[in-house]
């Protein structure tokens, strides 16, 4: 890395930091729409729903249908249950919605501002006196730190039960067995734990692809180039802030 | 009223503005014209405070725009209208809920409430009946228009022309002009304009600047330019830069 590409890191970093205090002073201020809140919610949390169901769902199979097939075997089918609450609500639930949602979510928030910006709508916000962070950026921090977590309940629900199906059916394993197994490896930590990562995501995916959108330049070739940054941003640190928060909060 | 005191801007290493000096007074029709990429758009944005001037000061009633605070920014903002090059309308907007956005948003009405206000700026802009359209069905000169509504239904005391009649037939443009000096002679809005149209420029203002090399270089008013000294000045007019 040359000293202008490091100077230019660091630059970056800079303009990131004070982009990010802003946002929270105006999350903060509770002077944004809820209104605008609200629609934001609907879209990216309604919307969302149906891509995160069908994710966690097969998420959920696969893993089941490689643990029970080995736990069989070993004679361990007992601790299937337990084994697949653990792993489907620790880790698998929420990095597998974090990564649908960066996709999803962040590459619309990053097209649509970025669109606004090539397009001067972001300007035509600012001389009609609104404040671009409160008015565009806030609503839809807000919304996604809401809407995450709720989305990775659904995903916890939907990837265990289906998980459950090809236990029952392809390992045989006895229902009870599996919500005993469940019971005794697996407690309220583990479900909370597992959606209070949803906050962190949600605020990261939803700030992160703000600011690549608002940094938009270049007209069509750039509003494609800021939604590449933020969804490969925004995936990187999902999986980053996945391991961290694992480590505190499962230590 | 406005007053751009030795203003200097550069990105990276390229000088955009060289110690421009300029002063508007209430009620001014002044037009800024200029090579592409000379600054004059940039000028309009100091205006606004959407840029610093590295050196210099950009004053608005005696007061620096650098020195303001959020707020006051925003409060000059509302004083200070835009109609930009490509009218910047909300896409995700209707034309009404466009024209109503600082109603709505600065004063917290409801859209229901100042629809009458809205139907009136529509008139005034010959856009009548065309609340309930999205600005995506609507062709150049219509987007501008509504772009203009926009910004009267500010009520601002001063309103920035970004290439008003760009792209625009000759029918169209002359319709904005007459918008602009309507606006001007009715409501006493002070009128900066930053274009390239020969025609426009000498229709609605009253004082031109020529800028060239992020220079300042021809101060004078449609009777003089085109007799101007300066041969750069008489080509562009000519249309032979």
């Amino acid at each position: 890395m040359s000293s202008k590409q490091l100077i230019r890191f660091f630059e970056g970093m800079g303009d990131f930091s004070l982009f990010f205090l802003r946002v929270v002073r105006g999350v903060f201020s509770l002077k944004f729409s809820w209104n605008r809140t609200l629609e934001q919610m609907v879209f990216m949390g309604l919307n969302s729903l149906s891509i995160t169901i069908v994710t966690a769902a097969f998420v959920g199979m696969s893993f089941a249908f490689q643990v029970v097939k080995e736990f069989v075997r070993f004679g361990a089918a007992g601790l299937v249950g337990g084994i697949l609450a653990l792993a489907v609500w620790r880790e698998l639930a929420p990095m597998m919605t974090g990564a649908v949602v960066a996709g999803r979510v962040g590459a619309a928030i990053s097209a649509e501002l970025g669109t606004m910006k090539v397009t001067e709508q972001v300007d035509a916000l600012k001389s009609l006196s609104q404040d671009v962070i409160l008015y565009l950026v806030c609503p839809r921090v807000v919304s996604l730190t809401i809407m995450m977590p709720l989305l990775i309940c659904v995903a916890d629900v939907i990837g265990y039960c289906f998980g459950f199906v090809i236990a029952y059916f392809f390992g045989s394993i006895n229902p009870s067995l599996f919500l005993n197994s469940t019971q005794n490896l697996a407690g309220s930590l583990d479900i909370l734990g597992g959606i209070f990562k949803g906050v962190f995501f949600g605020f990261f995916i939803s700030i992160i692809s703000s600011y690549q959108g608002l940094k938009t330049h270049s007209g069509a070739k750039g509003v494609g180039k800021s939604t590449r940054r933020a969804v490969v941003s925004s995936l990187i640190i999902v999986f980053i802030l996945n391991y961290f928060l694992s480590m505190v909060i499962f230590s | 009223m406005i007053f751009l005191k030795n203003v200097s801007l550069q990105f990276d290493q390229k000088v955009i503005l060289n110690n421009v000096d300029f002063k508007v007074n209430q009620g001014d029709r002044v037009a800024i014209i200029g090579e592409s990429g000379c600054g004059k758009s940039t000028l309009l944005k100091l205006i606004l405070g959407f840029l610093q001037p590295n050196n210099g000061d950009v004053l608005y009633n005696g007061v620096s725009i650098s020195s303001m605070t959020t707020s006051e920014l925003r409060s000059m903002r509302m004083k200070v209208g835009m109609l930009f090059q490509s009218a910047a309308l909300f896409d995700s907007m209707t034309v009404g809920e466009n024209v109503a956005f600082s109603w709505c948003e600065n004063q917290g009405e409801d859209y229901d409430k100042v629809s009458d206000k809205v139907n009136e700026v529509l008139e005034m802009v010959d856009m009548a009946g065309y609340a309930d359209d999205m600005p995506a069905s609507l062709s150049g000169g219509q987007r501008k228009r509504i772009g203009l509504a926009r910004t009267i239904a500010m009520s601002p005391d001063v309103i920035l022309y970004d290439e008003p009649t760009t792209g625009l037939d000759p029918i169209l443009s002359t319709s904005i002009e007459n918008l602009i000096v309507k606006l001007s002679k009715e409501f006493g809005i002070t009128t900066i304009m930053v274009s390239h149209q020969k025609s426009t420029i000498l229709r609605t203002v009253d004082t031109i600047y020529m800028m060239n090399d992020a220079n300042l270089i021809y101060a004078g008013t449609p009777l003089t330019i085109e007799k101007s000294d300066n041969e750069l000045v008489r080509n562009f007019m000519s249309g032979g830069l």
